[in-house]
């Protein structure tokens, strides 16, 4: 029987973004029979060579021709399955218009998904950084936050699988981080690719920033700078002879196992899977929100990989809720969605699809949304809560010399050394990316320092001379603050508020606690030394029309959204305090586990979708063993 | 008058204003794309035809006349083209259009095309190239940008 025809599907997976392609390529290469259901166009799911080009260089296009090209312009704007949208972004909470998300305040949420084919990898920039062995015992170690259900050394071999997945480019001799202990890496481990160049503006700012002492709160740091590991082709490290992960049904385990013949090597190979593209980076600069060449990963690679002899995959297929039937059961028995045909209309008609197995791979925000309109897996009331994101401050300036920003990947570098510590205790961790993209996300430049420069009255030979003065100085420095748990932060659903094909849009009620307005001030006290250090003239203007700000201590803070939708049915130790298990399936339910970021019981100072695809590891292997003993 | 018989004076005034040659303009490519685009985009309201009728005007009385002297020929562009109470805003309107693609000033302009986006002229002025486009290859960014002029 074809599997289109199918009905006895093993897992219904619903979302096809990192998450839900690494669960489906996992369970079909093991022979499970796989659905999934994909909100987004068809064409995003063209698994043909002609029909994917074409789709991505439409989003290309797209995107040249976008005015604001924020992380989502390439991609389709879908009414029947909306996206969030930084440009809809207001500080005058509660609105529930324009835009997708309804921000009830007192701040609105400023991070976005995609919800098209790929997922939100689409458009994430693919920096793979590990989270830190304190990460996983923020209440043990610093009194914040929860532990993890497992410490970090479980994590080594989903990490692993998630960095060969991905195709890591990176160097692990420069990883030194605070407190990473002694068997962070496996020994001899190498990434599957030599690290990607430093800017030439990070080894600039290097010369005066690594090494350099700074003091915060009256207490001494080193400030180091290592390079970035990041999904994006490199070339490949010789000494790397992991070629992938299959399940051993003896053992009932997920392995990595080695090429087996010695002339074999890591192949760097494009997103689509497109022949002679994509093999190396190539400086499009252009990372977030597409890359032009395939050389950044996606979850289309992924889903690429999949048995497709194992695998249907319906598209404009809106996931509604999962059925409940009898709760004593403890099973689910069904995923309702909604399926249209015309994206220019609101006609759908309603489905069910079933399998033994469930997933939601959605967004932390989607799959909080889909479980409270199902009214499931929620006998903690954790559903929804404890929404996180990296709180992003961001302090830029103009350096003395030229460091020529714009080119080569959005970050090369970044300075570790306030990712952990005692100081926890008292204010949010951050990690500081050093960005190769000047001031285009504060201030929209190089396009805004144009119009300044038309306004002082400049034109001809000194307007270019000023354009190129002012673009090949610019600096920006992130502070990538980590948001603790907290209830409060969290997604709702309200009758009043339905999308075109009369689903829920998620409510969002968000703010920012002192532990975060702590950490803005100290990282200003740390940029304020690294500026003066290197002769940077201070340019930060924080603006009182800035969506997302706070004051303390007389003080005004801007910070913006990461893209880190994290939190909304954690992970833990009991069926009281969490959603799901370390398994990731619902303590209340035998047959519905959950995936991505949204299991995350904290957040750590890390981006997070490498540390989701370890633990997406984790689950496939774990619905294996399920299937395997059914 | 015929469709084409200011392109050559659009040429110099372009120039004049993005201060990049007359060659490097036509090499991206873009001239008659702009020239053709300005002609249209001028209408009923403001650039009206008429503001694009005198801009000319005033273009060929500085470029068509005896003096070459390019000082002058700024002070003139300063006084008479530039200001952005001039011809309906005219200039500035060509200097974005060439330096970033887009039809409108600032936060109000948007791309007249995907391919006038990646032939914008901001990004040459600023030693790099646009984002998403005209790649410069594995590990460029490690060094400082080559440029043949320097």
């Amino acid at each position: 029987m074809n599997i289109k025809d199918r009905h006895d599907y093993d897992v219904v997976i619903v979302g096809t973004g990192i998450s839900g392609a690494v669960l489906a390529a996992t369970l079909t290469k093991a022979g499970k029979k796989v659905l999934m259901l994909e909100a987004g166009l068809n064409a995003g799911m063209y698994m043909d060579v002609n029909g994917s080009y074409t789709t991505y260089q439409g989003y290309l296009d797209t995107f040249y021709n976008a005015a604001a090209k924020v992380p989502n312009s390439p991609y389709p704007d879908l009414k029947n399955a909306q996206s969030p949208n930084v440009l809809n972004l207001s500080n005058k909470t509660p609105y529930s218009s324009p835009g997708y998300f309804v921000q009830e305040g007192p701040l609105p949420f400023a991070s976005e998904n995609t919800r098209i084919p790929g997922g939100t990898t689409m458009h994430w920039l693919g920096t793979t950084l590990r989270m830190l062995p304190n990460d996983f015992k923020m209440q043990t170690m610093y009194g914040r936050g929860v532990d993890w259900p497992f410490p970090y050394e479980e994590m080594n071999k989903y990490y692993e699988m998630a960095e060969n997945e991905i195709g890591v480019s990176g160097n692990v001799e420069e990883l030194k981080m605070p407190n990473m202990g002694e068997n962070f890496f496996s020994p001899g481990y190498v990434f599957p690719m030599e690290k990607i160049p430093q800017s030439y503006l990070d080894h600039k700012l290097m010369e005066k920033t690594e090494g350099l002492k700074v003091n915060l709160n009256n207490k001494d740091y080193t400030i180091t700078c290592i390079s970035t590991p990041q999904g994006r082709n490199s070339t490949p490290n010789k000494k790397y002879r992991i070629q992938g992960v299959r399940w051993d049904s003896d053992t009932k385990e997920l392995k990595l196992y080695d090429y087996s013949d010695p002339k074999e090597e890591y192949q760097p190979v494009a997103s689509l899977w497109d022949p002679y593209t994509g093999e190396r980076c190539e400086g499009n600069a252009s990372c977030v929100p597409i890359c032009p060449v395939q050389a950044k990963y996606n979850a289309l690679k992924t889903l690429k990989k999949a048995d497709i002899s194992k695998l249907n995959i319906i598209t404009q297929a809106v996931a509604v809720s999962v059925i409940v039937e009898d709760f004593d059961e403890r099973n689910i028995n069904g995923v309702v969605y909604k399926q249209y045909d015309n994206q220019h209309s609101a006609e759908y008609t309603t489905h069910v699809a079933k399998g033994k197995i469930y997933v939601l791979a959605c967004s932390a925000i989607e799959n909080a949304k889909l479980l409270l309109a199902s009214k499931a897996a929620n006998s903690s009331d954790q559903v929804g809560r404890n929404l996180m994101d990296h709180m992003v401050m961001l302090t830029w300036g103009l350096t003395p010399e030229p460091i020529y920003p714009y080119r080569g990947p959005g970050s090369t570098t970044n300075i570790p050394t306030f990712r952990d510590g005692e100081f926890r205790k008292e204010h949010a961790a951050w990690i500081s990316p050093l960005d190769n993209w000047g001031w285009s996300w504060p201030t929209g430049a190089p396009g805004s320092d144009l119009t300044n420069a038309m306004n002082s009255g400049l034109f001809g030979k000194k307007l270019r001379e000023e354009m190129n003065y002012i673009i090949t100085r610019q600096f920006l420095l992130h502070f990538e603050c980590e948001q603790i748990p907290e209830e409060g932060n969290r997604v709702t659903i309200d009758d009043r508020y339905l999308d075109r094909l009369g689903n829920y849009r998620p409510i969002l009620h968000y703010s920012a606690s002192d532990y975060m307005k702590k950490s803005f001030e100290a990282a200003q006290k740390v940029s304020e030394q690294i500026f003066a250090a290197n002769n940077i003239e201070n340019k930060t203007l924080y603006k009182p029309t800035d969506a997302d700000y706070v004051v303390y201590k007389g003080q005004q803070y801007t910070f913006f959204g990461a893209g880190h939708l994290v939190g909304t049915h954690r992970m833990g130790t009991a069926p009281e305090n969490s959603v799901v298990n370390s398994d990731q399936k619902c303590w209340d339910h035998d047959n519905l586990y959950l995936v991505g970021c949204g299991n995350m019981p904290t957040l750590g100072t890390s981006n997070p979708t490498l540390t989701m695809t370890a633990l997406t590891f984790k689950a496939a292997e774990a619905i294996l063993r399920q299937l395997e003993n059914q | 008058m015929e469709e084409k018989d200011n392109l050559p004076l659009f040429s110099k005034i372009s120039a004049s204003l993005t201060g990049f040659s007359e060659m490097e303009l036509w090499g991206t490519g873009m001239m008659e794309t702009y020239y053709n685009y300005v002609m249209g985009k001028c209408g009923e309201s403001s650039p009206t035809k008429l503001d694009l009728e005198y801009f000319f005007e005033k273009a060929k009385e500085i470029y068509l006349g005896d003096n070459n002297d390019e000082n002058w020929i700024d002070t003139q562009i300063q006084t008479w083209i530039f200001p952005p109470t001039s011809y309906g805003g005219l200039a500035q309107l060509i200097i974005t259009l060439w330096y970033t693609g887009n039809w409108g000033l600032g936060f109000n302009g948007s791309p007249i095309s995907a391919q006038a986006y990646v032939q914008g002229l901001i990004w040459n002025a600023g030693e790099t190239h646009p984002s998403g486009a005209k790649q410069p290859g594995f590990g460029s960014w490690n060094i400082p940008p080559i440029n043949i002029k320097k």
